[in-house]
Protein backbone atom coordinates (compact mmCIF):
# COMPACT_ATOMS: atom_id res chain seq x y z
CA UNK A 1 0.00 0.00 0.00
CA UNK A 2 1.09 3.91 -0.78
CA UNK A 3 0.15 6.26 1.92
CA UNK A 4 2.66 7.84 2.00
CA UNK A 5 2.09 11.87 2.17
CA UNK A 6 -1.76 10.96 1.25
CA UNK A 7 -3.14 12.29 4.67
CA UNK A 8 -6.54 12.87 5.23
CA UNK A 9 -7.86 16.51 4.60
CA UNK A 10 -8.20 19.19 7.37
CA UNK A 11 -11.42 20.11 6.17
CA UNK A 12 -14.40 17.98 8.05
CA UNK A 13 -16.52 16.36 5.99
CA UNK A 14 -20.19 17.08 6.63
CA UNK A 15 -23.27 14.68 6.41
CA UNK A 16 -26.15 15.46 4.44
CA UNK A 17 -28.29 13.62 7.05
CA UNK A 18 -26.16 15.67 10.08
CA UNK A 19 -28.89 16.30 13.09
CA UNK A 20 -31.83 14.38 11.29
CA UNK A 21 -31.14 10.68 12.49
CA UNK A 22 -33.17 9.46 15.68
CA UNK A 23 -31.31 6.57 16.34
CA UNK A 24 -34.53 3.68 17.65
CA UNK A 25 -36.96 1.01 17.12
CA UNK A 26 -39.48 2.14 15.03
CA UNK A 27 -42.91 0.97 12.79
CA UNK A 28 -44.27 -1.78 13.38
CA UNK A 29 -43.48 -2.88 16.79
CA UNK A 30 -45.07 -6.53 17.40
CA UNK A 31 -41.89 -8.15 15.75
CA UNK A 32 -38.14 -8.15 15.70
CA UNK A 33 -36.96 -5.08 13.58
CA UNK A 34 -36.75 -5.93 9.90
CA UNK A 35 -34.81 -4.23 8.61
CA UNK A 36 -31.86 -2.29 10.15
CA UNK A 37 -31.23 1.46 8.69
CA UNK A 38 -27.63 3.62 8.59
CA UNK A 39 -25.75 6.05 7.12
CA UNK A 40 -22.30 4.95 6.17
CA UNK A 41 -20.18 8.22 7.24
CA UNK A 42 -17.56 9.69 6.62
CA UNK A 43 -16.58 8.04 2.65
CA UNK A 44 -14.22 8.39 0.44
CA UNK A 45 -15.24 8.20 -3.24
CA UNK A 46 -13.49 8.79 -6.09
CA UNK A 47 -14.01 8.20 -9.52
CA UNK A 48 -12.26 6.85 -12.22
CA UNK A 49 -13.12 7.25 -15.93
CA UNK A 50 -11.19 5.82 -18.74
CA UNK A 51 -11.64 7.48 -22.72
CA UNK A 52 -11.23 4.00 -23.88
CA UNK A 53 -10.88 0.23 -22.20
CA UNK A 54 -8.49 0.43 -19.53
CA UNK A 55 -5.25 -0.74 -20.40
CA UNK A 56 -2.93 -3.18 -18.84
CA UNK A 57 -0.74 -0.61 -16.76
CA UNK A 58 -3.80 0.67 -15.49
CA UNK A 59 -5.09 -2.16 -14.49
CA UNK A 60 -1.61 -2.76 -12.75
CA UNK A 61 -1.68 0.63 -10.70
CA UNK A 62 -5.33 -0.55 -9.73
CA UNK A 63 -4.32 -3.98 -8.47
CA UNK A 64 -1.11 -3.15 -6.62
CA UNK A 65 -3.24 -0.24 -4.65
CA UNK A 66 -5.82 -2.16 -3.28
CA UNK A 67 -4.53 -5.20 -4.07
CA UNK A 68 -7.95 -7.07 -6.18
CA UNK A 69 -8.78 -5.80 -9.84
CA UNK A 70 -11.26 -3.17 -10.96
CA UNK A 71 -14.43 -5.15 -12.21
CA UNK A 72 -14.95 -5.21 -16.29
CA UNK A 73 -18.25 -6.71 -16.38
CA UNK A 74 -21.42 -4.76 -15.83
CA UNK A 75 -23.50 -4.58 -12.94
CA UNK A 76 -20.49 -6.02 -10.42
CA UNK A 77 -18.31 -4.43 -7.90
CA UNK A 78 -15.23 -6.28 -6.35
CA UNK A 79 -14.66 -5.70 -2.84
CA UNK A 80 -12.15 -6.32 -0.10
CA UNK A 81 -12.84 -5.41 4.40
CA UNK A 82 -11.66 -2.10 3.27
CA UNK A 83 -12.49 -0.65 0.01
CA UNK A 84 -15.27 -1.43 -2.63
CA UNK A 85 -14.70 -0.80 -6.39
CA UNK A 86 -18.02 -0.47 -8.45
CA UNK A 87 -18.41 -0.50 -12.33
CA UNK A 88 -20.47 2.61 -13.02
CA UNK A 89 -20.62 2.32 -16.92
CA UNK A 90 -18.37 1.68 -19.19
CA UNK A 91 -14.53 2.42 -18.69
CA UNK A 92 -15.97 4.34 -15.13
CA UNK A 93 -16.04 2.94 -11.97
CA UNK A 94 -16.01 3.98 -8.15
CA UNK A 95 -13.88 3.63 -5.47
CA UNK A 96 -15.68 3.74 -1.69
CA UNK A 97 -13.15 3.49 1.34
CA UNK A 98 -14.47 4.52 4.84
CA UNK A 99 -12.69 8.00 5.25
CA UNK A 100 -9.01 7.21 6.64
CA UNK A 101 -7.09 8.75 3.91
CA UNK A 102 -6.79 10.90 1.32
CA UNK A 103 -7.84 8.38 -1.04
CA UNK A 104 -8.01 11.15 -4.22
CA UNK A 105 -4.69 12.30 -3.68
CA UNK A 106 -3.39 8.70 -3.28
CA UNK A 107 -4.96 7.47 -6.82
CA UNK A 108 -3.82 10.80 -8.60
CA UNK A 109 -0.15 10.09 -6.97
CA UNK A 110 -0.10 6.42 -8.72
CA UNK A 111 -2.29 6.59 -12.22
CA UNK A 112 0.41 8.70 -14.42
CA UNK A 113 -1.92 8.24 -17.50
CA UNK A 114 -3.26 11.47 -18.88
CA UNK A 115 -6.49 9.92 -20.73
CA UNK A 116 -8.05 8.51 -17.16
CA UNK A 117 -10.08 11.63 -15.67
CA UNK A 118 -9.79 11.31 -11.45
CA UNK A 119 -13.06 13.19 -9.63
CA UNK A 120 -13.63 13.19 -6.06
CA UNK A 121 -17.11 12.63 -5.28
CA UNK A 122 -16.96 12.32 -1.22
CA UNK A 123 -18.80 15.47 -0.96
CA UNK A 124 -21.22 14.75 -4.05
CA UNK A 125 -23.08 11.16 -2.55
CA UNK A 126 -24.37 10.24 0.20
CA UNK A 127 -24.76 6.41 1.03
CA UNK A 128 -27.18 4.45 2.89
CA UNK A 129 -27.21 0.93 4.24
CA UNK A 130 -29.84 -1.28 4.43
CA UNK A 131 -29.69 -4.84 6.63
CA UNK A 132 -32.28 -7.38 7.89
CA UNK A 133 -34.66 -10.32 6.67
CA UNK A 134 -36.69 -7.47 5.23
CA UNK A 135 -34.22 -5.84 3.16
CA UNK A 136 -35.02 -7.31 -0.22
CA UNK A 137 -38.95 -6.95 0.13
CA UNK A 138 -38.08 -3.24 0.72
CA UNK A 139 -36.07 -2.61 -2.02
CA UNK A 140 -38.54 -3.89 -4.52
CA UNK A 141 -41.02 -1.24 -3.29
CA UNK A 142 -38.81 1.21 -4.87
CA UNK A 143 -37.02 -0.65 -7.91
CA UNK A 144 -38.05 -1.96 -11.01
CA UNK A 145 -35.45 -4.51 -10.29
CA UNK A 146 -35.41 -8.32 -9.76
CA UNK A 147 -34.10 -8.45 -6.25
CA UNK A 148 -34.27 -12.25 -5.68
CA UNK A 149 -30.79 -13.88 -4.25
CA UNK A 150 -30.65 -16.03 -6.73
CA UNK A 151 -30.52 -13.16 -9.13
CA UNK A 152 -29.27 -10.18 -7.51
CA UNK A 153 -26.09 -12.03 -6.13
CA UNK A 154 -22.98 -10.73 -3.66
CA UNK A 155 -21.29 -8.13 -5.01
CA UNK A 156 -23.95 -6.99 -7.84
CA UNK A 157 -24.72 -3.76 -8.06
CA UNK A 158 -27.25 -1.92 -10.59
CA UNK A 159 -28.13 1.91 -11.27
CA UNK A 160 -31.53 2.60 -11.18
CA UNK A 161 -34.26 4.81 -9.99
CA UNK A 162 -34.98 4.42 -6.21
CA UNK A 163 -38.58 5.93 -5.57
CA UNK A 164 -38.01 8.07 -8.73
CA UNK A 165 -34.06 9.07 -7.04
CA UNK A 166 -31.35 8.04 -9.21
CA UNK A 167 -29.63 5.51 -7.24
CA UNK A 168 -26.76 2.84 -7.34
CA UNK A 169 -27.66 -0.19 -5.30
CA UNK A 170 -24.83 -2.49 -4.18
CA UNK A 171 -25.41 -5.79 -2.64
CA UNK A 172 -22.90 -6.58 0.36
CA UNK A 173 -24.23 -9.39 1.96
CA UNK A 174 -26.75 -11.69 2.06
CA UNK A 175 -29.24 -8.70 2.81
CA UNK A 176 -27.51 -6.01 3.25
CA UNK A 177 -26.66 -3.14 0.62
CA UNK A 178 -25.66 -0.22 0.39
CA UNK A 179 -27.31 2.99 -1.62
CA UNK A 180 -25.33 5.36 -3.16
CA UNK A 181 -27.05 8.70 -4.04
CA UNK A 182 -26.63 12.24 -4.87
CA UNK A 183 -25.92 14.67 -1.30
CA UNK A 184 -28.96 16.65 -1.74
CA UNK A 185 -31.21 13.38 -2.53
CA UNK A 186 -30.13 12.19 0.85
CA UNK A 187 -32.73 13.31 3.23
CA UNK A 188 -35.24 12.25 0.71
CA UNK A 189 -34.12 8.70 0.26
CA UNK A 190 -33.69 8.80 4.35
CA UNK A 191 -37.03 9.32 4.25
CA UNK A 192 -38.54 7.34 2.24
CA UNK A 193 -36.64 4.01 3.34
CA UNK A 194 -38.15 4.80 6.73
CA UNK A 195 -41.64 4.65 5.99
CA UNK A 196 -41.22 1.59 3.27
CA UNK A 197 -39.70 0.04 6.61
CA UNK A 198 -42.68 0.78 8.54
CA UNK A 199 -44.50 -2.35 8.15
CA UNK A 200 -41.49 -4.56 8.85
CA UNK A 201 -40.72 -2.74 11.89
CA UNK A 202 -37.63 -0.84 11.70
CA UNK A 203 -34.07 0.22 13.34
CA UNK A 204 -32.20 3.24 13.10
CA UNK A 205 -28.42 2.90 13.98
CA UNK B 1 -44.96 -0.77 -19.96
CA UNK B 2 -42.11 -0.55 -22.33
CA UNK B 3 -38.84 -2.20 -21.48
CA UNK B 4 -35.40 -1.88 -23.42
CA UNK B 5 -32.33 -3.61 -23.18
CA UNK B 6 -29.25 -1.09 -22.25
CA UNK B 7 -26.12 -2.99 -24.24
CA UNK B 8 -24.32 -2.41 -20.91
CA UNK B 9 -27.10 -2.86 -17.70
CA UNK B 10 -29.46 -5.36 -19.42
CA UNK B 11 -33.69 -5.23 -19.88
CA UNK B 12 -34.57 -1.45 -17.83
CA UNK B 13 -37.64 -0.35 -17.28
CA UNK B 14 -37.86 2.89 -19.76
CA UNK B 15 -38.54 5.73 -17.33
CA UNK B 16 -34.57 5.08 -16.71
CA UNK B 17 -34.26 6.36 -19.80
CA UNK B 18 -34.45 9.62 -21.83
CA UNK B 19 -35.34 9.72 -25.40
CA UNK B 20 -32.63 11.48 -27.49
CA UNK B 21 -34.02 11.91 -31.16
CA UNK B 22 -34.27 10.26 -34.54
CA UNK B 23 -31.33 8.38 -35.47
CA UNK B 24 -31.66 7.82 -38.93
CA UNK B 25 -30.74 11.76 -39.70
CA UNK B 26 -26.45 11.61 -40.52
CA UNK B 27 -24.13 14.52 -40.29
CA UNK B 28 -23.25 16.55 -43.26
CA UNK B 29 -19.98 14.41 -44.89
CA UNK B 30 -17.94 17.64 -45.22
CA UNK B 31 -19.12 20.10 -42.65
CA UNK B 32 -17.09 22.97 -44.48
CA UNK B 33 -18.79 21.97 -47.59
CA UNK B 34 -22.59 21.35 -46.73
CA UNK B 35 -25.06 24.08 -47.64
CA UNK B 36 -27.96 25.67 -45.86
CA UNK B 37 -30.74 23.67 -46.90
CA UNK B 38 -28.47 20.53 -46.07
CA UNK B 39 -27.75 21.48 -42.95
CA UNK B 40 -31.51 22.92 -42.22
CA UNK B 41 -32.66 19.26 -43.40
CA UNK B 42 -30.14 17.71 -40.71
CA UNK B 43 -30.77 19.66 -37.49
CA UNK B 44 -34.50 20.33 -38.36
CA UNK B 45 -36.32 17.97 -40.62
CA UNK B 46 -37.90 14.75 -38.62
CA UNK B 47 -39.86 12.47 -40.35
CA UNK B 48 -43.13 10.99 -38.48
CA UNK B 49 -43.18 7.72 -39.47
CA UNK B 50 -45.73 4.89 -38.60
CA UNK B 51 -44.16 2.03 -38.12
CA UNK B 52 -40.71 0.92 -37.78
CA UNK B 53 -38.11 3.78 -36.38
CA UNK B 54 -34.71 4.24 -35.54
CA UNK B 55 -34.14 6.04 -32.15
CA UNK B 56 -31.09 7.32 -29.56
CA UNK B 57 -32.18 6.98 -25.89
CA UNK B 58 -29.43 7.54 -23.17
CA UNK B 59 -29.89 4.99 -20.18
CA UNK B 60 -29.87 8.26 -17.95
CA UNK B 61 -30.38 6.88 -14.41
CA UNK B 62 -28.02 4.11 -15.42
CA UNK B 63 -24.44 4.08 -16.79
CA UNK B 64 -25.65 6.82 -18.82
CA UNK B 65 -24.52 5.64 -21.96
CA UNK B 66 -26.38 5.84 -25.36
CA UNK B 67 -28.62 3.18 -26.40
CA UNK B 68 -29.96 2.64 -30.23
CA UNK B 69 -33.59 1.68 -30.21
CA UNK B 70 -35.59 -0.10 -32.98
CA UNK B 71 -39.16 1.00 -31.93
CA UNK B 72 -42.40 0.29 -33.38
CA UNK B 73 -44.35 3.57 -33.41
CA UNK B 74 -47.53 2.10 -33.44
CA UNK B 75 -47.31 -0.47 -30.67
CA UNK B 76 -44.44 1.00 -28.64
CA UNK B 77 -42.86 -2.46 -28.90
CA UNK B 78 -38.96 -2.44 -29.03
CA UNK B 79 -38.13 -4.79 -31.64
CA UNK B 80 -34.04 -4.19 -30.99
CA UNK B 81 -31.69 -2.42 -28.97
CA UNK B 82 -28.04 -1.94 -29.68
CA UNK B 83 -24.92 0.52 -29.59
CA UNK B 84 -25.24 3.57 -31.44
CA UNK B 85 -22.80 2.44 -33.81
CA UNK B 86 -25.15 -0.52 -34.86
CA UNK B 87 -27.31 -1.07 -38.26
CA UNK B 88 -30.53 -2.15 -36.07
CA UNK B 89 -33.00 -1.95 -38.99
CA UNK B 90 -30.49 -3.93 -41.42
CA UNK B 91 -30.17 -6.81 -38.99
CA UNK B 92 -33.48 -6.84 -37.62
CA UNK B 93 -34.57 -7.40 -41.54
CA UNK B 94 -31.88 -9.66 -42.19
CA UNK B 95 -33.30 -12.04 -38.56
CA UNK B 96 -36.89 -11.54 -39.97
Amino acid sequence: MVDKDCNLPQIKRLSALDGQIESGRFGNLKTEPGILIKENHPLSIVQLETRKPPTKDFLKVIKNLFEFDVPLSPNTSNVSDKTHIIWTGPNRWIIVEPETRDLTSLVKSQVKETTVAIVDLSHARSSIEIDGVMTRELLLKGAAIDFHPEVFLVKHCVQTTFFNLSALICCLDENRFNIFIARGFALDLWQKVQEAAEEFGYETL
Amino acid sequence: MIRIKCPYCGLRDHSEFNYIGDATKIRPVSPELANDEEWFDYIYIRDNPRGVHQEYWQHITGCRSYVKVLRDTVTHEVLKTGLPSDDLLFSYEAEK
